[in-house]
């Protein structure tokens, strides 16, 4: 009978996995369709943290304040990839990874501007409400996360497996020059891209304000996280992603629970998860290079 | 080799940088300092980008020269600049180590390696700091008893150890399997070259470096936090000089590292202002002026081959 | 004497088996032809012999020592050297800069200085007429030039064995005729060669033996004369003649 502390840690790890998931999905496709390292991808959270911070103030429930996230997001999306993406399509890695890490300090920049430092966070009626199941308890607002995460996760999935745009975004990620040969227009499709990586990313912001305190470097603890998650799954698979997301969650938790000190470990765990991974098997679980 | 306008130019550069102490104001030898700091850590940036291997870590180097140079005194009271000499040596280990399982992977998977490596360490020093209830901060003696003089020929000499060393691995044979690496890792490959032996090489230069300049900061600061030295702006910084100035050549780490100290100590607002222009130097930097000041001024001369060292 | 000796090699990609038991013998000083239509596996081999790829099963020996496993520097050092179908200097340095590469890191790697290693870049340059241009950027060349330098950056690691992928094609008569003359130097000199080719003009007199390879495996071997004979291999060129 397997110890009830430990599968409550475990549970709390799984669901913390789910916002995961979401933002290192969305940080995939970037690279799986675009090839593009987007170092600022972190930043789409904490913009849509903030969103859902002050929709709330506005007396506006997380979940309705998706309808503003959303398509807000995706429209920094299309403007971020026309004028800053678009140039470095074809540049050296080098040069994709620094504009977007010196986007993400610019955005870093302006919310310490325009927010203040302090930690914040969305206190609704379930944020403190704890959920019993069989004695394995969890918290009300990381059960409602999770749901939001992988209900939209489920969408994701059917788009790309069933759709007529997934099977582009699929054949302009395994070969792209065969897949223009086809008719099927990228530029169009890198637009649509990084608009839906954006997108989820606000997404997981209004997801994390429930559960997590918001702040300016919010994207910053993230897109360390999320890299960690792509390397691990493969960079272009979602399918990795999600589940590397499961391994980092499930890791963090316990490692937050046993070890002493507690959860200050979060980034360590990451950063050896990937060491130990990328010296065993250098392409991540499903590694499509 | 070298021309006499070049020897000229470094002679009276080092007469300048020797009688500066003389020459003007406690507070901007203050800001010299910070100068010759900045332009060992863009120096050695530069080396291992010179290898096509993008480092997010120098902020990890940086602190464990830092940390290992405190408890080098800490434990045996060691002189100060012993302790330095210690934690530049342990950097050179650590990246050794380090280097010798991260640096067969390429381009991204590297550099979060680096960047986590560097976070890494930040949290498991808070956590050591932590668990052994010691306060984050500690003091330590300021060097020279504090006459800041001293201190600046001191990192004068490194930075200028740090200068030679680059000009001279670009004058080497070693030069261009480097060049040969960054250009073209399997076709290097192919013309004999080991890439990863060349890579440790320039890394492990770098971060003996770095961890020198590591070693300095809590014997000149008087204080040490993980917060501080480990802080990734140490990191941006070691990146954005040199791309300022001129990846991959000679002088532009020093001169990206010369205008953006000074810059950024007379803009000195808060703290922020500080980050909002280093992204928009990168952003701007890498839309219109990938190769940097000295870069884009370089291919304006484009009759000599891109392979010498330019010294002016 | 055996300078290069493949046995059974064979390489799947996937569910494809690429190369199936494919043998080679190449004795020292000389010129080895290696065709067959495209896809056949011709770069694959060459991909095989020099690290770049590793083989499933079958043994590469060079001057008797098996080099299976060795990794594609290791190679250059011993004495193989190869060019690449798609040319691929390195862009960003000039053209004598790139023959100093191979130069220095070729087979005299321990023992070469800066100076003698540009001096040994220079005559090369000279033999592929390309000294003329030696302070140009690589990436500024022509097609026809920078097959040159390909062909200079192999020779200046002073192989014993020269593989030659494909290095004639899309040259004009004269730069052909240029070429070939440069390559029965270079075999003059001592270098034995296995060319990749689709010039049949160029193999058929370069080669004194002709490998022919479809579909990964050896179809044909023989003089020039037996080869262009040889009904498998007009068929695998043409499609099967009823």
């Amino acid at each position: 009978m397997p110890d009830k502390i430990f599968l409550t840690v475990i549970i709390n790890g799984v669901l913390i996995a789910g916002v995961y998931a979401l933002v290192a999905t969305g940080l995939t496709l970037v690279y799986g369709v675009l090839r593009v390292v987007n170092f600022a991808h972190g930043e789409f959270v904490m913009i849509g943290a903030y969103l859902s911070y002050y929709l709330f103030l506005s007396g506006i429930p997380p979940v309705l304040s998706l309808l503003f996230a959303i398509p807000a997001l995706a429209l920094l999306g299309l403007f971020l990839q026309k004028f800053l993406v678009n140039p470095v399509l074809k540049a050296p890695e080098i040069n994709q990874i620094l504009l977007t890490f010196g986007l993400s300090l610019v955005l870093q920049s302006i919310a310490l501007i325009l927010f203040s430092p302090e930690h914040v966070s969305v206190r609704t009626n379930y944020s403190s409400l704890p959920i019993n199941i069989k004695s394995i308890s969890f918290g009300a607002a990381r059960g409602v996360c999770f749901f939001m995460a992988f209900f939209i996760l489920l969408l994701l999935h059917y788009l790309i497996k069933f759709t007529d745009f997934g099977k582009k975004l699929r054949a302009i990620q395994e070969d792209k020059e065969a897949a223009m040969l086809r008719g099927i227009n990228a530029q169009n499709l890198y637009y649509i891209t990084f608009a839906f990586a954006a997108s989820l990313g606000g997404i997981a912001g209004v997801a994390t304000s429930v559960v997590m305190y918001i702040y300016p470097l919010l994207g910053y603890a993230f897109i360390l996280k999320s890299f960690c998650i792509v390397i691990l799954g493969g960079l272009g698979s979602i399918t990795g992603a999600m589940l590397a997301s499961l391994i980092l969650g499930v890791s963090e938790s316990i490692v937050g629970f046993y070890a002493p000190g507690g959860s200050g470990w979060g980034e360590a765990v990451a950063f050896i998860l990937i060491v130990i991974f990328l010296v065993v098997r250098p392409k991540g679980i499903f590694g499509s290079e | 080799m070298v021309s006499r306008k070049t020897l000229i130019f470094w002679f009276f550069s080092v007469i300048f940088a020797g009688l500066l102490p003389y020459l003007i104001s406690l507070y901007n030898l203050h800001i010299s300092i910070y100068v010759l700091q900045n332009i060992i850590i863009a120096v050695s940036w530069n080396i291992v980008a010179m290898t096509g291997q993008m480092s997010f870590g120098t902020a990890g180097f940086f602190g464990i020269g830092a940390y290992t140079a405190t408890f080098m005194w800490e434990l045996f009271k060691f002189p100060t600049i012993l302790n330095i000499f210690l934690g530049g040596f342990l950097a050179a280990v650590a990246s050794l180590i380090f280097g010798l399982i991260c640096l067969r992977m390429r381009g991204i998977y590297f550099a979060v390696t680096t960047l986590g490596l560097t976070e890494a360490l930040r949290v498991t020093l808070i956590m050591v700091h932590a668990i052994s209830f010691r306060p984050l901060g500690t003091s330590v003696p300021v060097m020279f008893g504090g006459l800041k003089q001293y201190a600046y020929y001191f990192i004068l000499i490194i930075g200028l150890a740090s200068i030679i060393t680059e000009f001279k691995i670009m004058k080497s044979k070693m030069f261009y399997a480097f060049t040969s690496i960054r250009t073209d890792e399997d076709g290097a490959t192919m013309i004999g070259v080991n890439p990863t032996r060349y890579k440790i090489i320039a890394f492990v230069i770098s971060s003996f470096f770095i961890g020198i300049a590591g070693g300095f900061y809590p014997f000149y600061r008087g204080y040490i936090e993980p917060a501080a030295v480990f802080d990734v702006s140490i990191s941006i910084v070691g990146i954005i000089m040199p791309l300022f100035g001129g990846l991959y050549t000679a002088l532009g780490p020093i001169i990206g590292a010369i205008v953006l100290t000074i810059l950024s100590e007379k803009l000195r607002f808060f703290l922020t202002a500080n980050q909002l222009i280093y992204g928009l130097i990168l952003v701007i930097a890498i839309l219109f002026m990938p190769k940097g000041i000295v870069g884009s001024i370089n291919s304006l001369r484009e009759k000599y081959p891109f392979l010498f060292p330019k010294a002016m | 004497m055996t300078l290069l000796k493949i046995n059974g090699l064979t390489k799947t990609f996937g569910g494809l088996r690429a190369i199936l038991n494919f043998d080679l013998e190449v004795k020292k000083g000389q010129i080895i032809g290696l065709i067959g239509p495209n896809g056949a596996g011709k770069t694959t081999i060459f991909n095989l012999i020099t690290g770049f790829l590793h083989s499933d099963s079958g043994v590469v020996y060079f001057k008797d020592k098996k080099i299976n496993n060795l990794k594609p520097y290791q190679i250059c050092k011993l004495g193989i050297s190869r060019t690449f179908q798609l040319v691929k200097p390195f862009l960003e340095m000039s053209v004598l800069g790139n023959v100093i590469v191979g130069s220095i890191y070729g087979k005299n790697e321990k023992k070469i200085s800066l100076m003698n290693a540009e001096k040994n870049a220079i005559e090369i340059l000279d033999l592929v007429k390309l000294m003329s241009k030696k302070n140009v950027l690589a990436s500024n060349l022509t097609y026809g030039d920078k097959k040159r330098l390909e062909l200079a950056k192999a020779l200046a690691t002073n192989p014993e064995l020269l593989l030659l992928d494909e290095v004639m094609g899309g040259l004009n008569p004269v730069e052909l005729s240029e070429f070939m003359k440069i390559i029965k130097d270079i075999n003059y000199n001592g270098i034995t060669l296995v060319l990749i080719e689709h010039v049949m003009q160029a193999i058929m007199e370069l080669g004194e033996e002709i490998y022919v390879l479809d579909h990964g495996k050896k179809i044909a071997f023989g003089t020039p004369a037996e080869v262009s004979k040889d009904r498998l291999v007009i068929e695998s060129y043409i499609g099967k003649v009823d």
